[in-house]
């Protein structure tokens, strides 16, 4: 046998460049397929796990793939806001925890989630670096977007508005980042989290200024003085940053339970809350829609194995057309080696022998894809989760 | 004979050997709920702190981190002491505005009870702010909120309801000793306000600073709130609103949070108006509590009118 191993291996190493070809277009038509099964696996895994953990949402009536996706991977929201009442609403029900979410704004492409600081405690989220926000103004950054901003405590990120033509709608605002989390290997990592009130700031709907009644008579800003009554230039602009010095001047106007909310994410007491919370929404009529995350994903990911499921069985036309190719060149390639093979009969070599020594060949080219194509899975096994990070986020 | 002796005994033997009596199971649950640790409660204002700590006793631990000297009312707390309230285990407001600083600051809403939402039709809104106009929303105005509905003694009471059902939440077994430490406080209130009333005829007085709306609506005296700014020497203004108000017919007599300043004290003795310190205890008393505080304030009301 040894010298059966010895002639095959002899001849795979003096022809290695067609081995290397037969090697890897076999290691790729078992990779592919084997790669696809394992990313697909890992996606629904961490759609699942994200889902799995956020036990109710709730949000403006639409798409409940559109308000998932938002919610728990912070997309750009494509549904309208609901009022802030709806949180006020959930929380005084009694049957659980109310979270709100406002995801309407981004910092150098990295999404503003305005919440409470029960967001945090909720999802586990600890500061590596800094502390949490506790003041208007300030921001804490995900572990990947302090990365890839290269932002750290301390320094400061501004708001990006909202659109060119959207002067009026949303106010740039710089905001101190106060703290850095700790990796959770989730999307909160790449986002920057800041209280909701801030994110009504951006939004316009609270603003600061110097205190218009006190200003100078001279003072250019000040238009007209009557009694009771001042009117300021419009030069008098809200700030843009909030400070130490003018933080006691933001106020904001109107009603609180009409502010705008993206999402709320509904965390119930037990089962039975959960039933009631559901059953309260259920109806045609109701002005929210409320959504069970891991039945939006199970969708999903139901979805992406039919897709799966499909290009396996496209991919499956391609894995035999390339074994039917594959046995081509190997036939071929004995035509080819005829008077080799020849010399080797004429100097005594037994057919079996000869029979032996092609196919340990053939054998030898299929082991060595088996093993790449298996340490290329493995590997995708081991980073899938991070490379799908990386891509979609 | 003997049989029925036998099975008596019997009998009483089971029985005797049941569950153990319900006395013996109080002290295991008490035992639980005193190894527990306490609530960790943090207010806005020292009314509250009171009412938490009568009513919680030992089953509380109340932070009320404004420095000394600082009114509440007007405190920014710095980043840090924002946490330590967010670290809380309930956080108890008197709302109505009182606590500005909260406007600014980021508290999770889940653990923050407004101890005066259960009475906003109560809220006295002050009309004649300044209004101001400027950018794209125009005219609006900054009206004001009068915030300390304490002395108004049947609100407060209402207030210290809010805080035994917040606390009452956090710890259900021991919501039957709070509510007994409430009706306690409950019926000390409502004595202080049966004291309050009349303690004015429709008397009008003058106070230094606008603290003073709830009680002059509760007990019969009208408060003309004027405007003293402790950080300067009170301001030809404020003088002036003084002379506008005995004009109007207001009394002599001058209600202050704290001791006046020597400089007004000497021109209110030369205007023949009598400084009676009416310390609407927003803030920690040097001496007393609440309740002592609140009826010396009202021996020297009385007094005055």
């Amino acid at each position: 046998m040894r010298d059966v191993l010895y002639l095959a291996w002899r001849y795979l190493r003096y022809n290695r460049g067609k081995s290397a070809v037969l090697v890897g277009s076999i290691t790729l038509i078992l990779f592919l397929p084997a790669a696809l099964q394992v990313l697909v696996g890992e996606a629904a895994e961490l759609l699942t796990e994200r889902a799995d953990s956020t036990p109710l949402l709730v949000g403006a009536p639409g798409s409940p793939v559109d308000l998932t996706l938002a919610s728990l991977y912070f997309t750009e929201p494509s549904l309208p806001p609901v009022p802030y009442r709806e949180v006020e609403e959930i929380a005084g029900s009694g049957l659980g925890l109310a979270i709100p979410l406002h995801l309407r704004y981004s910092a150098s492409g990295r999404r503003i989630v305005g919440t409470t600081p029960e967001y945090l405690e909720f999802r586990g989220l600890r500061v590596a670096e800094g502390r949490r926000f506790a003041l208007l103004g300030e921001a804490v950054l995900g572990a990947e977007a302090a990365r890839a901003l290269g932002v750290g405590v301390g320094e400061s990120i501004v708001s990006t508005p909202a659109g060119a033509f959207d002067v009026a709608g949303s106010f740039p605002l710089r905001m101190r980042v106060v703290g850095v989390l700790e990796p959770s290997r989730t999307p909160d990592d790449e986002a920057v989290f800041t209280d909701l009130k801030t994110s009504w700031v951006i939004a316009g709907i609270g603003h600061g200024h110097e205190e218009v009644a006190e200003l100078e008579e001279d003072d250019e800003a000040l238009l007209l003085r009557e009694e009771g009554r001042a009117v300021a230039s419009p030069a008098l602009l809200p700030y843009t940053e909030i400070t130490p010095e003018n933080i006691a001047t933001f106020h904001f106007h109107g009603d609180q339970a009409e502010f705008p909310v993206d999402a709320v994410v509904v965390v119930p007491h037990d089962l039975r809350s959960e039933t009631m919370l559901r059953g309260r929404y259920a109806e045609g009529d109701a002005p929210v829609q409320i959504v069970v995350p891991r039945a939006v994903v199970d969708d999903l990911v139901d979805t992406m194995f039919s897709v799966r499921d499909a290009v396996l069985l496209v991919s499956l036309g391609l894995i035999l057309a390339t074994v039917a190719t594959l046995a081509l060149v190997f036939a071929l390639s004995v035509r080819l080696r005829r008077q080799e093979i020849e010399t080797m009969r004429k100097i005594g070599v037994p057919r079996g022998r000869l029979a032996a020594v092609l196919a340990v060949e053939v054998l030898g080219i299929v082991l060595a894809a088996i093993v790449i194509a298996g340490a290329l899975t493995l590997a995708v096994g081991r980073f899938g989760g991070e490379l799908l990070r990386i891509v979609a986020g | 004979m003997r049989k029925a002796w036998l099975l008596g005994l019997a009998v009483l033997t089971v029985t005797g050997c049941g569950a153990p009596p319900a006395e013996e199971e109080a002290p295991q649950e008490t035992a639980a709920v005193v190894d527990a640790p306490p609530i960790s409660v943090y207010v806005g204002s020292y009314p509250l702190k009171y009412f938490a700590q009568r009513i919680g006793e030992e089953r509380v631990e109340v932070g009320f981190p404004v420095p000394e000297g600082v009114d509440p009312a007007s405190w920014t707390p710095e980043p840090e002491v924002v946490l330590e309230y967010q670290e809380a285990d309930l956080i108890l407001l008197n709302g109505a505005e009182y606590e500005s600083w909260t406007q600014a600051a980021t508290l999770p809403a889940t653990r923050v009870v407004d101890t005066s939402a259960r009475f906003t039709e109560d809220i006295i809104y002050v009309e004649d702010a300044l209004t101001h106009s400027h950018g794209p929303e125009g005219e609006h105005t900054h009206g004001e909120t009068a915030s300390v509905t304490w002395l108004d003694f049947q609100l407060a009471a209402q207030q210290a309801e809010a805080v035994l059902e917040a606390l009452a939440a956090q710890e259900p077994e021991s919501e039957e000793r709070f509510r007994e430490r409430f009706a306690e406080l409950q019926g000390e209130l409502a004595e202080l306000h049966a004291a309050f009333q009349g303690v004015g005829d429709g008397q009008t007085v003058m106070a230094a600073t606008p603290s003073y709306e709830y009680l002059s609506r509760a007990y019969g005296v009208d408060v003309i709130g004027l405007r003293f700014d402790p950080s300067q020497p009170a301001s030809h203004d404020f003088w002036h609103e003084v002379e506008h108000a005995l004009a109007d017919g207001a009394e002599r007599v001058m209600l202050w949070e704290w001791e006046p300043p020597a400089e007004a004290r000497e021109r209110l003795e030369a205007m023949e108006i009598e400084a009676v310190l009416f310390d609407p205890a927003g803030w920690e008393p040097e001496q007393g509590d609440f309740l002592s505080v609140m009826r010396s304030n009202l021996e020297r009301l009385e007094g005055a009118l």
